[in-house]
């Protein structure tokens, strides 16, 4: 296997946030020789250790799991329990701009928001 | 691959190099150095090397603790020292002394396509294995700090107690938590700092201890 997009970006964040190998294993509770192996592109990680590598770099988990080509389990959860509506909306929701998908995203948080407050 | 490629070099000249690249590396952080010296960081943000901790290939042998690969410019550690924080930091500053040291020559005597990686092995010592271990000694452990360092443990100390404690202490106290024992111990002795300190010819020395310790008793008496 030869380095990929996400072995590349954990090797950069280990750098920019001065970590070396073993203290970056140390941190996610696996050898440093794994996280050699994740920056060669010779393993990929499980997705609850792309969720740990993410808290320990200081960076979003969303993007490390796009670039291991996961999705995270919330995620799955969401749109298993909407099976109909949640492929619909995505089907919908396609073409939109960045700009469009940021309005939405508002609109979102503040009905969530008032869920919240309803419970 | 012979030795002959490679020049013979003083203690001295190697002494220099090591301080070089120290005081180069420092002075991209503040100037000054600080304890304990960041192989790490030296080898992958300053001098753009990959440290790949491995057990594969010639790794599979943990006879064979580290190599570097100029071309790929990737320091390669033997898994089996990960959890030995001495080992560790040792072998790669025992590298990157091959980087300042035989780089150059390894390249320029290397067959075109062929791969090379320079191997530190704990069973063959030839020359340049000497050198690179003399250089990683004084990266880890620099004569100046080390002398620092240990001036401040009092006379009393170093002429109670043994080089092994001095060594302990000097790791635990002085900064040089990245250092084996058997490192510093051997990093005394050649900077004349073992725990001898009036630095009394050998004939000498017993009869002091001896002389000092009956006056310590005669003085609680």
């Amino acid at each position: 296997m030869t380095a990929t997009a996400l072995s590349e970006k954990l090797y950069e964040l280990r750098l920019e946030r001065n970590l070396g190998v073993r203290e970056l294993g140390r941190l996610v509770d696996v050898s440093g020789m794994h996280i050699s192996n994740l920056e060669k592109g010779k393993a990929m990680p499980s997705t609850e250790l792309v969720q740990r590598l993410a808290e320990a770099l200081a960076t979003s988990a969303d993007e490390l799991l796009f670039l291991a080509g996961q999705v995270d389990p919330d995620v799955v959860e969401v749109i298993h329990n909407n099976p109909l509506s949640v492929p619909s909306f995505l089907r919908s929701a396609k073409n939109l701009t960045p700009k469009q998908w940021e309005a939405l995203q508002a609109q979102v948080d503040e009905m969530a928001k008032k869920t919240r407050r309803k419970k | 691959m012979t030795d002959q490629r490679y020049p013979e070099l003083t203690d001295d000249a190697i002494e220099r190099a090591s301080n070089k690249l120290l005081h180069e590396f420092f002075a991209t952080c503040g100037g000054e150095i600080t304890l304990p010296v960041p192989v790490e960081r030296i080898a992958e943000k300053f001098l753009g090397y990959r440290i790949e901790l491995t057990d594969q290939g010639l790794f599979a042998d943990p006879a064979f603790l580290g190599g570097v690969d100029f071309q790929t410019e990737t320091i390669f550690v033997n898994a089996s020292v990960e959890n030995h924080d001495g080992r560790y930091a040792f072998t790669i500053a025992h590298e990157l002394g091959h980087h300042v040291l035989h780089r150059m020559q390894f390249l320029s005597y290397q067959p075109e396509g062929e791969e090379g990686i320079m191997c530190r092995s704990s069973t063959k010592r030839p020359m340049i294995e000497y050198q690179a271990d003399r250089f990683a000694a004084a990266l880890l452990m620099p004569s100046e700090a080390l002398k620092t360092s240990a001036r401040k443990l009092s006379r009393k100390f170093r002429a109670k107690h043994g080089t092994n404690a001095l060594a302990a202490r000097l790791i635990t106290e002085g900064g040089f938590s990245n250092v084996s024992r058997e490192a510093m111990r051997y990093r005394l002795r050649e900077l004349k700092l073992s725990a001898n300190p009036l630095m009394l010819p050998r004939v000498l020395l017993i009869p002091s201890l001896l002389l000092y310790r009956l006056f310590r008793y005669l003085s609680r008496r």
